[in-house]
C-alpha cells in the first residue's frame, strides 16, 4: 500500500469505526433478532396498526418532500439574488428556526398552535380554528408535522444550496444573460442542472429523515393527546419491542425501513450518477 | 436532519443492548430472600423521593440507594433488564396500577407479597389493593386512591338555586337547565380520555373486565356503556359539557373565569386542578365534593378511578424482606402519609391525612367524608390489563367528541380498537 492510500484510510477511519459500531453492528444484530422468530416479518406487517402507520408516513412524505425541495431551492435562489443587499441577514433569519429542534421545537409548536396561548391566535381564528381541538385534529397532523419538519430543516439546506449556487461560474451566467435568458430560464436551465448533485443529496437525507419521523408524533401525543402512540412506523417499532415485548417484530420493522431508505438512496445515487467526476466524463 | 435519524439507530441499538441473553431469565424459585448486606435499589418518582429519603434516614440498618426515573419508560427498562438478566430495581413506585398486569404476568417481575406483608396491614387497606391482586395473589401495595367524586362550586350552585344530582339522570337534567338558564357554564369535560375514568368506569361498562388468566370481556354495546353515551351526548351538544379535555388550555380558561359549576372527577382534582394558580386558580371557600351520582338501576353510587400509584417488590431482589419493609413503611407510616399529596390508600393513613383537608381554607366544605365514602365504592368491574385504554379512547371516542360527533358513534370504533389491542397483547377476548 502506498503511503498516500494509507493516509486516505487513516482519514476515513474515524467514520468507519463509528459506522461499524453504531450502524453495521446494530443492523447485523437486528437481522439476527428478526430471524429468531420465523413469523417476525409477518407479525410486523400483519399488525392492525401497520397499514395506518404506513398511510400516515406516506401522506407525510408526499407533502413534506416536495415542499422541502421546492421551498429550499426557491429560497436559495432568492437569497442569492438578494446577496448584495440583505443576503447575509436573510441566511441568518432562515437558520434561526433550525436552532430550535427536536423536543423543544415540538413544545414551541404546541404553544403556537393553541389558540388560548398562541400569539397567532387571530390568524388561526381567521382560518376558522378557535380551539386547540380544532387545530390539533388527527386529520391535520400530517400538515402540522410537515410544517414542523420543514421549519426546523430548511434553514441549513438553504445555506448549503446557496453555497452550491455560488459555485456556478460567473461567465456561464453572463453568457446566458447575453443570450437573453429570463430569471426562470437561468434558474431552471443553467443553475439547477449545475447543482443537481446537491439536490439529490438533499432528497436522500430528507427522504430518510421523513420516513423515520418519530419525535413529533410521539411528543405531540404525550402533550396534546392527539394522534396515537403508533402514528408513525418508528413509533410502532417502539411499541412492538416494549409494549408487546416482541423484539423480533420490532427488528423486522426497523430493517424494512432501512431497506426502503437504502433502495431509494441507491436509485437516486445511480440515476444522478452521483459519484461521477469530471475525469470519468 | 441528523437528529431525525436517531430513532432508527436508537431502535437498533436498543436491540443490540439486549443481545446478551435472548431468553427471559427464569424466575427466582419463589423463596423469600433476606440478605441484609445487599444494597436495595429503589426507583421513585420525584414526589415520593422525600418519603424514601426519610425512610433511609430512620432505618440505617438497611442499605439502600434511591433514584428517580422516567415513569414513561418503566416498561421499556424492565423489558431490557429481563433480556440482559440484571439491573432490576428492588423496589419501584409506579404511577399507574395498570403496570401490575405486565409485571405480575408476562414480564415476571413483581414478587407476590402475601407472606411479606402482615395480614393485619393487608386488611386495613380495605378494597384499595384490588388492582394489585392477580390470580389470588397480592403483587403490589397501593400508595394512593384516585376515586372519583362530584366536585362542585358551592356558592355558584346556591346562587343558581340548583340541587346536587343524585343520579346521572338528574345530572343530565341539570345540564339541560344550565344550557338554557346559564349558557357558558359547564358541568363536566368530555374531550379527553378521562371520560373513561369519570363516566364509563363508574357505569361498569365492560372495557377492562378480566374473566380469567389472559381472558377479557370487552363489549361497548352493553347497556352499561350506551347509557353513558345517552347522558353525555345531549350535554355535549348543548354545551354544558365542554369538548375541551381536562388539562387543555381552554379548560384552564373556563376554570379561571369561574365557569366550572361542577366536575365529576378524581379525588386529586381539588388540589391539582382547581387550586393551582396556573390552572383554575379557584378562590378559597368555593369548591366542595359531593357523593358520586348513581346510574339508572344501580343500588350503589359507584366511582371510577383515575390513577393511584403502587409500590412493587422485585422477585429478583436479594433482600425481599427489606424491600417489603420499605413499601410497608411508605404506605402505612402515619407521620409520612399525613402530609401525602393525594388520598392515602391505607385506611389509617387516610384518617391521619384527613386533618390536612379539614383545616384547608381552600375548600368550602371538608371533602374528606365524601372521598372516604367513595373510596370503598370504586366499581370493581375494571381490572388492570396490558392494553392501553387511554390510547384507545384518545384515538376513537375523543376525536369524535372534539370534532362535534357523538360518543355513541365513537363506541364502535372503540370496540374494534380495544379488541385489536387486547389480541395484540395475547388476550383471548370474549
Amino acid at each position: 500500500m502506498t503511503s498516500g492510500r494509507l493516509f486516505g484510510w487513516l482519514c476515513v477511519a474515524p467514520y468507519l469505526i463509528l459506522l461499524v459500531v453504531f450502524g453495521i453492528g446494530p443492523i447485523l444484530y437486528a437481522l439476527y433478532e428478526s430471524l429468531s422468530d420465523p413469523r417476525a416479518y409477518l407479525n410486523a406487517t400483519a399488525d392492525f396498526r401497520f397499514l395506518p402507520a404506513v398511510g400516515n408516513v406516506s401522506l407525510f412524505m408526499a407533502l413534506y418532500l416536495p415542499v422541502m425541495v421546492i421551498g429550499v431551492l426557491l429560497l436559495a435562489l432568492f437569497v442569492q439574488d438578494q446577496r448584495p443587499l440583505y443576503g447575509t441577514t436573510l441566511r441568518l433569519v432562515y437558520m434561526l428556526p433550525g436552532a430550535v429542534t427536536g423536543s423543544a421545537s415540538v413544545l414551541l409548536w404546541y404553544v403556537m398552535l393553541q389558540p388560548a396561548l398562541s400569539p397567532f391566535a387571530p390568524l388561526l381564528s381567521g382560518m376558522g380554528l378557535r380551539t386547540g381541538n380544532d387545530v390539533l385534529k388527527p386529520s391535520h397532523l400530517v400538515v402540522i408535522f410537515a410544517l414542523m419538519a420543514f421549519a426546523t430543516g430548511f434553514g441549513q439546506w438553504v445555506v448549503i444550496m446557496y453555497g452550491a449556487l455560488q459555485g456556478v461560474p460567473q461567465e456561464v451566467l453572463e453568457a446566458s444573460r447575453m443570450d437573453g435568458c429570463t430569471w426562470w430560464q437561468t434558474a431552471l436551465r443553467i443553475k439547477l442542472p449545475l447543482i443537481s448533485k446537491y439536490v439529490v443529496y438533499m432528497v436522500i437525507l430528507a427522504f430518510t429523515a421523513g420516513l423515520q419521523i418519530f419525535i413529533e408524533p410521539q411528543l405531540l401525543y404525550g402533550v396534546a393527546f392527539t394522534g396515537s402512540k403508533s402514528w408513525s412506523l418508528n413509533q410502532l417499532g417502539l411499541l412492538f419491542a416494549f409494549d408487546n415485548g416482541d423484539f423480533a417484530a420490532a427488528a423486522a420493522l426497523c430493517l424494512m425501513l432501512l431497506a426502503v431508505c437504502a433502495v431509494a438512496a441507491c436509485f437516486l445515487v445511480f440515476k444522478a450518477k452521483f459519484f461521477e467526476t469530471e475525469v470519468d466524463r | 436532519m441528523i437528529r431525525l435519524r436517531i430513532p432508527i439507530t436508537a431502535c437498533l441499538a436498543a436491540a443490540l443492548l439486549t443481545a446478551c441473553s435472548s431468553s427471559t431469565p427464569a424466575a427466582v424459585g419463589g423463596a423469600i430472600t433476606e440478605d441484609r448486606d445487599a444494597t436495595l435499589l429503589v426507583w421513585s418518582d420525584p414526589t415520593r423521593l422525600a418519603g424514601f429519603e426519610q425512610f433511609k434516614k430512620t432505618h440505617p440498618n438497611l442499605r439502600m440507594k434511591v433514584e428517580t426515573y422516567d415513569g414513561q419508560s418503566l416498561l421499556t427498562k424492565i423489558q431490557l433488564f429481563n433480556r440482559t438478566g440484571k439491573g432490576w430495581p428492588d423496589v419501584v413506585f409506579a404511577g399507574q396500577p395498570n403496570v401490575v398486569s405486565q409485571f405480575a404476568g408476562k414480564l415476571n417481575y413483581a414478587q407476590p407479597l402475601d407472606s411479606l406483608i402482615p395480614q393485619q396491614i393487608r386488611e386495613n387497606f380495605g378494597t384499595a389493593n384490588a388492582p394489585c391482586e392477580v390470580g389470588g395473589k397480592l403483587y403490589c401495595l397501593r400508595n394512593d386512591l384516585a376515586q372519583t367524586v362530584l366536585w362542585y362550586n358551592k356558592p355558584l350552585m346556591e346562587r343558581f338555586g340548583y340541587q346536587l344530582p343524585k343520579t346521572w339522570t338528574d345530572y343530565r337534567a341539570l345540564g339541560e337547565r344550565v344550557a338554557k338558564e346559564h349558557p357558558g357554564y359547564v358541568i363536566g369535560s368530555a374531550g379527553s380520555f378521562f371520560t373513561y375514568y369519570d363516566y364509563f368506569w363508574s357505569s361498569g361498562c365492560p372495557i377492562q373486565q378480566v374473566t380469567g388468566p389472559d381472558k377479557v370481556h370487552i363489549n361497548l354495546k352493553d347497556a352499561k356503556c350506551t347509557r353513558v353515551a345517552d347522558v353525555l351526548d345531549p350535554l355535549i351538544k348543548n354545551g354544558s359539557l365542554t369538548k375541551a379535555g381536562l388539562f387543555d388550555p381552554e379548560m384552564a380558561k373556563l376554570g379561571k373565569e369561574g365557569k366550572v359549576l361542577m366536575l365529576p372527577g378524581a379525588s386529586w382534582l381539588g388540589d391539582y386542578l382547581f387550586k393551582p394558580k396556573d390552572l383554575f386558580a379557584t378562590p378559597d371557600g368555593q369548591i366542595a365534593a359531593a357523593p358520586y351520582p348513581s346510574w339508572e338501576g344501580e343500588t350503589t353510587n359507584w366511582s371510577g378511578s383515575a390513577g393511584g400509584g403502587v409500590y412493587l417488590v422485585s422477585r429478583h431482589s436479594k433482600n425481599m424482606k427489606g424491600a417489603a419493609e420499605i413499601i410497608q413503611w411508605m404506605t402505612t407510616d402515619a407521620g409520612y402519609q399525613k402530609s401525602a399529596p393525594t388520598y392515602p390508600a391505607y385506611g389509617p393513613s387516610a384518617d391521619a391525612w384527613a386533618k390536612r383537608l379539614a383545616t384547608d381554607p381552600f375548600y368550602a366544605a371538608d371533602p374528606f367524608p365524601v372521598m372516604r365514602e367513595q373510596a370503598a365504592k370504586v366499581n370493581p368491574v375494571q381490572q388492570p390489563t396490558r392494553y392501553d385504554v387511554e390510547g384507545a379512547f384518545t384515538q376513537t371516542v375523543v376525536p369524535a367528541i372534539r370534532s362535534g360527533g357523538t360518543v355513541g358513534t365513537g363506541l364502535d370504533a372503540l370496540q374494534t380498537e380495544l379488541v385489536n389491542l387486547a389480541k395484540a397483547q395475547g388476550y383471548d377476548v370474549g
